[in-house]
């Protein structure tokens, strides 16, 4: 399975997927090990963080982390907050406004998707590596826990 | 001019030259007269026990330990290890095996470039810093074993210390 | 609004146990007392957050302060679309992604820290199917996770805490930390793998 397609497996996990991809995926899923199995872990990580997401509190007491908070709004320095300034004809913008978002709303639906939701990946910085042959590509990696770069490289 | 004014703009005329001196510096490539000292070994991840080869042996236990962690192999058999001192600008090929060789230049104090060549080709060009690499990281090429399903082999370059 | 301190209202607040929206529109029209109410409730989540970016103490005291001082300033932009204590989170995570930004232009960039930085990262590791948290209590499931978290980059870590803890769309995240879509979902992913392989190394250290 290469890097796109395990992308768009994560994206069909998080629910990022338009139909009808979406449903090609599932079916992509129920059929192929690989990628069910890969769509497991990754909810399996996604389910973890979510139930298990750290809680940490301020280690210092309440007076004394507002007493600094305090200091700062009180200071010279600091700019004091203004009320926003009412926008001109806001009387007409109350009439208009939700006129508008419906004419926009409308023309959204009515026009089909024109675009990719995925924009293509950022480039990596191609001076470090170059792939003089059409049929090897490669996915570079790096841990920072192990200290290690690896260039693997695909025959396709 | 007064003398002030005067003193002011030599002044801020030699701190510009000073930075733009050390900007031109920052940019060229240190020359340094330190050689690097490599460690290449062209390796085989596989789960079987045993190695295809009687010559094949165990892969050191911290190159080992750092791969296991990261890829999904049992065991790592080093094929083959070659060590290589190199002078800035210095290009030297090792050969691997039979089919994998790699060029590696030391471009400048900061870079190593690596060509890896399979079976007569040119296949790949990274770059490496020789920072990373004298602190003890590893700079990995590696790709799936053609000749056996679901295995793979890994050529891995590290800075050679005694 | 005045942005001195004003006299509570002549309505009495009681401000312990009043909801957040009275302490809110108290602290719009002024009331400090109100303001420091919300501060005092909702300090730890918002440090919790700049903590999870920035992994230091001091700088999420710091972080987390300057963005009450700014939810001060910016009191009323506050509309009620959300709540107050994810209006606050945002604000804080905004001024945590400024400051994350600012310490990498310092630093000078080098090789090993571009591949981790780019969009095309990918772990050659079959994938595990079996749940890393499975069978542990919430508490050790926490403190797994952080220490997982701890040993992922600032990059990482950063769309992880954006995607699961706060919930924003891949959009969202890549317009807020100003890079593609692209990137963002080749980090999620790589922090993902990262930290299920980081948790099964645990579940092994550990075995419940």
């Amino acid at each position: 399975m290469n890097h796109e397609a395990a992308l768009r497996i994560q994206a069909w996990v998080d629910g990022e997927l338009p139909s009808p991809a979406d449903r090609e995926v599932a079916a992509w899923v129920e059929r192929d090990p690989d990628a069910a199995a890969l769509a497991t872990e990754l909810r399996h990580a996604r389910s973890a963080l979510r139930e298990g997401e750290p809680e940490y509190s301020a280690p210092v007491s309440r007076e004394f982390y507002w007493s600094a908070i305090e200091r700062r709004i009180a200071s010279p320095r600091t700019p004091q907050p203004q009320a926003p300034a009412a926008p001109p004809f806001a009387w007409l913008a109350r009439w208009f406004v939700p006129a508008g978002i419906l004419a926009a709303l409308a023309l959204v639906l009515m026009l089909p998707a024109l675009r990719d939701q995925f924009a293509p990946p950022v480039k990596r910085a191609s001076e470090e590596v170059e792939s003089p042959l059409d049929d090897i590509s490669s996915v570079t990696f790096r841990s920072e826990s192990e200290g290690i770069t690896v260039v693997w490289v695909n025959a396709r | 001019m007064g003398i002030k004014t005067g003193m002011n703009r030599i002044i801020l005329h030699t701190l510009l030259c000073v930075a733009a001196s050390l900007w031109f510096l920052a940019g060229t490539p240190a020359v340094s007269g330190a050689d690097l000292a490599l460690r290449s070994q062209l390796l085989w991840g596989t789960d079987q026990e045993k190695p295809r080869e009687s010559t094949y042996k165990e892969v050191d236990p911290k190159v080992k330990g750092k791969l296991s962690r990261i890829f999904k192999w049992k065991h790592y058999f080093e094929i083959n290890q070659q060590k290589v001192t190199l002078e800035a600008n210095d290009t030297k090929r090792l050969k691997l095996s039979a089919k994998c060789e790699i060029d590696v230049r030391f471009l400048d104090a900061h870079t190593l470039e690596i060509k890896l060549y399979g079976e007569g080709k040119w296949t790949k060009t990274i770059r490496q810093s020789v920072a990373a690499l004298n602190r003890g990281e590893l700079a990995v090429l590696a790709g799936d074993d053609k000749d056996k399903y679901g295995d793979a082999w890994f050529v891995v370059l590290s800075a050679d210390r005694p | 609004m005045s942005g001195r301190p004003s006299k509570p209202r002549q309505k009495r607040i009681e401000y312990p146990s009043a909801a957040d929206e009275d302490l809110v529109r108290a602290a719009q029209g002024g009331d400090m007392v109100a303001f420091e109410e919300l501060v005092g409730r909702h300090r730890d989540k918002v440090y919790a957050r700049a903590f999870s970016m920035m992994r230091n103490e001091d700088e999420a005291i710091d972080l987390s302060q300057e963005a009450w001082v700014k939810g001060w300033q910016r009191l009323q932009q506050f509309q009620g679309e959300a709540s107050f204590v994810t209006w606050m989170t945002r604000v804080v995570i905004n001024l945590c992604l400024d400051a994350l930004r600012k310490q990498k232009r310092l630093r000078t960039e080098s090789i090993e820290h571009m591949d981790s930085e780019s969009g095309g990262v990918e772990r050659q590791m079959p994938p595990l199917i079996i749940n890393p948290t499975e069978g542990l209590e919430r508490q050790e499931v926490r403190q797994r996770i952080d220490q997982a978290m701890s040993q992922l980059s600032y990059a990482h870590r950063t769309v992880l805490i954006l995607h699961e803890f706060e919930g924003l769309e891949y959009k969202e995240i890549a317009k807020r930390m100003e890079c593609s879509i692209g990137t963002i979902m080749s980090r999620l992913f790589y922090a993902r793998r990262r930290l299920a392989a980081l948790l099964m190394d645990l579940k092994q250290e550990r075995p419940t």
